[in-house]
C-alpha cells in the first residue's frame, strides 16, 4: 500500500480537490483505495455525503478501542472507501501527545491496511503540528500543491526548511500548481521562476476552474460527472505524472 | 425441468460446514448472513419493489443484461478456498469480481478489458496479490456461464449517500441439449432479490433483510446461484484431486497398493487433456507428481506383487519419466525467468531477451513432442496393461511373502526402511560432499514424504504432522540447492546450444553468465545450511518419534514375518 497524504501548510490551496480526485481515479483504476479525512473541517467527506463524524472519535482511534477497519465507509464508487473527518480531530494534536513515540502513533494505526489497500490517500488539515509530523512518518509522497503567489511558496520553503532539519528522509515530494490562472502575469512569471528553481515540481498543473468549486454543489468527485473538463483531465495527467514518481 | 434446489442446498450446506470446520473462527463482523431473497413466482420484481419503496428511499440506477462467467482453475482452488470469481460484462464493461460463496464478503470488484487467462494478466492490485495466493500458476477456466436481467437499486440516506445497493435478477443459464447436442437450451434459475452491502452501513442492511423477511414474506437463498449453476448444468466441482491415502490399516496390501495405483492413474488422465491443450504447466506436473508416487510406491512392492511385473512396470514408467521431463524443464525455465530478470541489474535486464525466445522455441518443440508421445501406441499400451495389472482379481494364496499382510504393517515396514536410509546417506554427507550425494538424498526424501503421504491415516495425526514438517524442512533446502545447481548447468548448456543455432551476443553472454554467478553464490549459501537442517531431521527426537509411531508398527514388531 502506497501512502499519498496531500500537505500543504498554508490553507485552500486545493489539498481537498487534489486528494478527492486522485483518490477516485485511483479507484477507478481498480486500485482499492482508502480516503482519510484528517481535516477536522471535513470537505471531503462532504464531496463523498459521508457524515463526518467517526464512532469512538479521535480518543478511540489512539487508545485502540475502535481500529481504523471499524470507521471505514463505503463510498458510492466502486473501490473506494472512506474515513470520514470528525470534528474530534481538532484536539489530535494533543491526543497524540499523550501517547508514547507521539510521532508514529498514525503510521501504527495505518498499519493493518497495508495489506488491504492499494492506496491511502491523507486529505491533510493546514498546519505544521504533532499530526503533520506524524503524516510525515506515515506518508511515501507528499503530494504539495502550490498556489503561484507569494505566501503559498513562502510555506512551501518553510516545509523543506523544516524537512532539512527532520530524521524523515523516506518521502517523496511530489509538489505540484494547483489553482493557476494563466490570465495573471504573477502566475506565469512565479511558475517559470519555480520550475527553474527547484527541482521535482510536476510539469502538470490543476487550472483554477469554476468546474472544480461546483463539486461542493455536485457532492461528487469532478472525474465522476464532468470527467471530459479542463480541471478533470488535468487531475487525470496529474495522476499518471504521480504513479511514475512513487 | 427436475429442480435441483435440495440437493444443490445439501452440498452448498456440507460445503460451507466444511469450510468452518477448516477456519473455525467466527466472523464477529458479520452481521446478516442472507443477503440473497428468492421471488416466489405468485409475485413479480415489480412488486417487490414497490414494496420497497414504501419503506425506504430508492433510487434506481440502471436497468440491462448481464452475462457472467464463472472462472475457476481446473482443480477448484477458488471454490475451494470458499470463493466465486465471476466476471460480468454489460454493455458499459467488464468487472471483474471476487466474493464469498453465498456473497456475504467481497473480496474485490474492478474493471478489466478482457477476461483473464492467468493472474499475472490482471493489473498489480492487492486483490491481484490476495488472488495469486490462491491460484499460482493455474490458468483461469471458464466453468460456468450465466444470462442475468438485472434491475439495481441503491437505497439513500438523507445525505443522498448510497448505503445499500439492491439488484433484483432474473437469471438464465445455457445447457447442451442431451436430444440435440447441436440445440442450445437455457435453464430458468428463477427471480431473486441481492442486497449488495457497503461497509460502514450494516444497520440498513439489517432493516431491510427484516423487510423482506417478514414484511414480504420472502424466503432466504441457502444456495449461491454458482452453486445452483453448477447442479443446473451437471457439474460436480473437484474430482479426485486429493492426495491418495489408504484408510484401512488392516486391509491386504496388495488390494490397498492398487486402490492407490488407480488413483494416481485416474489423475494422470484427468491431466492428459491439460496438457495437450497446454492450459497451464501444472497439468504435466500433477501428471508428473502422480508417476513419481507411482513409481515410489512401485519400488517398496518387492514381496507383493510379482518381480517381474513390477520390472517392466518400473521401465515403463521410468520411461514415461525420462520423455516427459523436458517439457517439465522448460515449464520451469519459463517461469523462473521473471526471477532471473530480478537478479540482475535493471539496465542489462533487457539483454536476457535472446534467452526468454530460445525457451519459446524449444518449449514448443518439447511439448509437441509430449503431446506425441501422449499420442502414442507406446503409452497407450502402457496404460492399458497397467489398468489390465490393476483391475485383476487378486490371488486368494500366493507365494509372494507380503501379499497376504495388514498394509499397516508393510507401510511402517517400507517407511522406517527409507528414513534409515535418509539417515545412513546423510551421515556421510560432508562439506565436500559432491551435489549429487545431495540430489540422490533428495530423491529419498522425496520417496519418503510420498510413502508417509499415502498412508499418513494410520498414524496419530499431530505426531504424523510433525514427522511431514521435520521432513519437509529437510526438502526444501535440498530442492532449492538442487534447483541452483540444475539451473547453473542448464544455463551454461543454454549459452552453447544459443551459439550454435543463433549465435549470441556479448550482451546476453555476459548476462547469462553473471546470472550464473549469481545462482552460484545462492548454492554455497544454501549448502552452508544443509548441515544444520539435516541434523534438525536425524535429531534423537526425531528418531524417537519414528521409533514410536512407525517402528513399532513394522512386520517384525508384530512378529508376522
Amino acid at each position: 500500500m502506497k501512502i499519498l497524504a496531500t500537505y500543504s501548510i498554508k490553507g485552500g490551496v486545493g489539498k481537498t480537490a487534489a486528494a478527492v480526485n486522485l483518490a477516485y481515479l485511483a479507484a477507478c483504476e481498480g486500485f482499492h483505495t482508502l480516503l482519510w479525512d484528517l481535516d477536522p473541517q471535513g470537505a471531503a467527506s462532504y464531496y463523498f455525503r459521508i457524515k463526518p463524524k467517526v464512532k469512538g472519535g479521535t480518543r478511540g482511534l489512539l487508545d485502540r478501542t475502535k481500529s481504523l477497519d471499524d470507521v471505514i465507509k463505503e463510498t458510492n464508487f466502486e473501490g473506494l472507501d472512506m474515513i470520514p473527518a470528525d470534528f474530534s480531530y481538532r484536539h489530535m494534536d494533543l491526543k497524540l501527545n499523550d501517547a508514547r513515540k507521539p510521532v508514529k502513533q498514525l503510521r501504527k494505526l495505518m498499519k493493518p491496511l497495508r495489506k488491504e489497500y492499494d492506496f491511502l490517500f491523507l486529505d491533510c488539515a493546514p498546519s505544521i503540528s504533532l499530526v503533520s509530523e506524524n503524516i510525515f512518518y506515515a506518508a511515501d509522497a507528499l503530494l504539495v500543491p502550490l498556489i503561484p503567489t507569494t505566501l503559498s511558496l513562502r510555506t512551501y520553503q518553510q516545509l523543506l526548511r523544516y524537512f532539512n532539519k527532520s530524521p524523515v528522509d523516506h518521502v517523496t515530494f511530489l509538489p505540484f500548481f494547483s489553482m493557476v490562472d494563466c490570465r495573471k502575469r504573477l502566475h506565469r512569471e512565479t511558475m517559470k521562476s519555480v520550475i527553474n528553481e527547484q527541482e521535482g515540481v510536476l510539469k502538470t498543473v490543476i487550472p483554477y476552474s469554476s468546474q472544480v468549486e461546483l463539486m461542493g454543489v455536485r457532492q461528487a468527485p469532478l472525474e465522476s460527472y464532468d470527467q471530459h473538463s479542463v480541471p478533470a483531465l488535468a487531475f487525470e495527467k496529474l495522476w499518471e505524472e504521480i504513479k511514475t514518481r512513487i | 425441468m427436475v429442480n435441483h434446489v435440495d440437493s444443490a442446498d445439501l452440498f452448498y450446506m456440507h460445503h460451507t460446514e466444511a469450510l468452518q470446520r477448516k477456519n473455525p473462527q467466527p466472523d464477529t463482523k458479520q452481521v446478516v448472513k442472507a443477503l440473497i431473497f428468492n421471488i416466489p413466482r405468485s409475485q413479480s420484481i415489480k412488486q417487490v419493489e414497490s414494496f420497497l419503496k414504501q419503506y425506504l428511499q430508492l433510487q434506481l440506477q440502471s436497468s440491462n443484461l448481464v452475462t457472467r462467467t464463472y472462472l475457476d482453475t481446473f482443480d477448484w482452488r477458488i471454490f475451494d478456498e470458499g470463493g466465486v470469481l465471476e466476471v460480468t460484462a454489460n454493455k458499459t464493461g467488464i468487472w471483474i469480481n471476487w466474493r464469498s460463496l453465498g456473497g456475504e464478503k467481497i473480496y474485490g470488484k474492478y474493471p478489466i478489458e478482457q477476461i483473464p487467462r492467468f493472474v499475472w494478466n490482471l493489473k498489480e492490485t492487492s486483490f491481484r496479490s490476495r488472488l495469486e495466493i490462491i491460484l499460482g500458476v493455474r490458468a483461469l477456466l471458464p466453468v460456468a456461464i450465466v444470462y442475468s436481467r438485472i434491475h439495481s437499486l441503491s437505497v439513500i440516506n438523507n445525505q443522498g449517500k448510497t448505503v445499500l445497493r439492491v439488484e433484483f435478477q432474473s437469471d438464465r443459464v445455457p445447457y447442451k441439449s442431451s436430444v440435440s447436442k447441436r440445440s442450445k437450451c437455457s435453464a430458468e434459475l428463477g427471480k431473486r432479490v441481492h442486497l449488495l452491502p457497503m461497509k460502514g452501513y450494516e444497520k440498513i442492511l439489517k432493516r431491510t433483510c427484516e423487510l423482506l423477511q417478514q414484511e414480504c414474506n420472502l424466503s432466504p437463498v441457502t444456495t449461491d446461484l454458482f452453486v445452483t449453476t453448477l447442479e443446473r448444468i451437471g457439474c460436480k466441482p473437484r474430482g479426485s484431486f486429493h492426495k491418495p491415502t489408504v484408510t484401512d490399516p488392516e486391509q491386504r496390501t496388495d488390494i490397498a497398493a492398487k486402490s492407490i495405483f488407480y488413483h494416481l492413474l485416474n489423475i494422470m488422465e484427468q491431466n492428459e487433456d491439460g496438457i495437450r491443450d497446454d492450459i497451464d504447466s501444472e497439468f504435466l506436473h500433477d501428471f508428473r507428481v502422480a508417476l513419481r508416487r507411482t513409481r515410489t510406491l512401485l519400488g517398496q512392492m518387492k514381496g507383493v506383487f510379482p518381480g517381474r511385473r513390477i520390472t517392466r512396470f518400473s521401465r515403463e514408467f521410468a520411461w514415461l519419466r525420462e520423455v516427459t521431463g523436458p517439457t517439465r524443464d522448460m515449464d520451469v525455465y519459463f517461469l523462473s525467468f521473471d526471477t532471473y530478470k530480478q537478479r540482475l541489474p535493471p539496465e542489462i535486464r533487457g539483454d536476457l531477451i535472446p534467452l526468454y525466445e530460445y525457451l519459446c522455441r524449444h518449449r514448443l518443440k518439447e511439448h509437441s513432442h509430449l503431446i506425441r508421445v501422449l499420442d502414442s501406441v507406446h503409452y497407450q499400451k502402457l496404460k492399458q496393461d497397467w489398468k489390465n495389472f490393476l483391475s485383476a482379481t487378486p490371488p486368494k494364496e500366493s507365494r509372494l511373502t507380503y501379499v497376504n499382510h495388514p498394509i499397516i504393517n508393510v507401510a511402517s515396514e517400507c517407511i522406517w526402511h527409507i528414513y534409515r536410509k535418509i539417515i545412513k546417506k546423510g551421515n556421510v554427507i560432508g562439506p565436500d560432499s559432491p551435489p549429487t550425494s545431495l540430489h540422490q538424498l533428495r530423491k529419498t526424501c522425496k520417496k519418503l514424504r510420498y510413502l508417509i503421504e499415502f498412508f499418513q491415516e494410520f498414524y496419530p495425526e499431530n505426531k504424523i504432522k510433525k514427522l511431514i514438517k521435520n521432513l519437509k524442512d529437510l526438502q526444501d533446502i535440498l530442492g532449492e540447492f538442487q534447483d541452483l545447481q540444475v539451473q547453473q548447468e542448464s544455463l551454461r548448456k543454454f549459452i552453447l546450444a544459443m551459439e550454435q543455432e543463433t549465435g549470441i551476443t556479448t550482451g546476453t553472454r555476459n548476462a547469462m553468465e553473471m546470472l550464473i554467478a549469481e545462482r552460484a553464490r545462492q548454492n554455497r549459501r544454501v549448502r552452508a545450511e544443509f548441515a544444520d537442517r539435516f541434523r534438525k531431521f536425524a535429531s534423537p527426537s526425531n528418531l524417537a518419534l519414528y521409533k514410536k509411531i512407525i517402528a513399532s508398527k513394522r512386520i517384525l514388531h508384530t512378529g508376522e514375518k
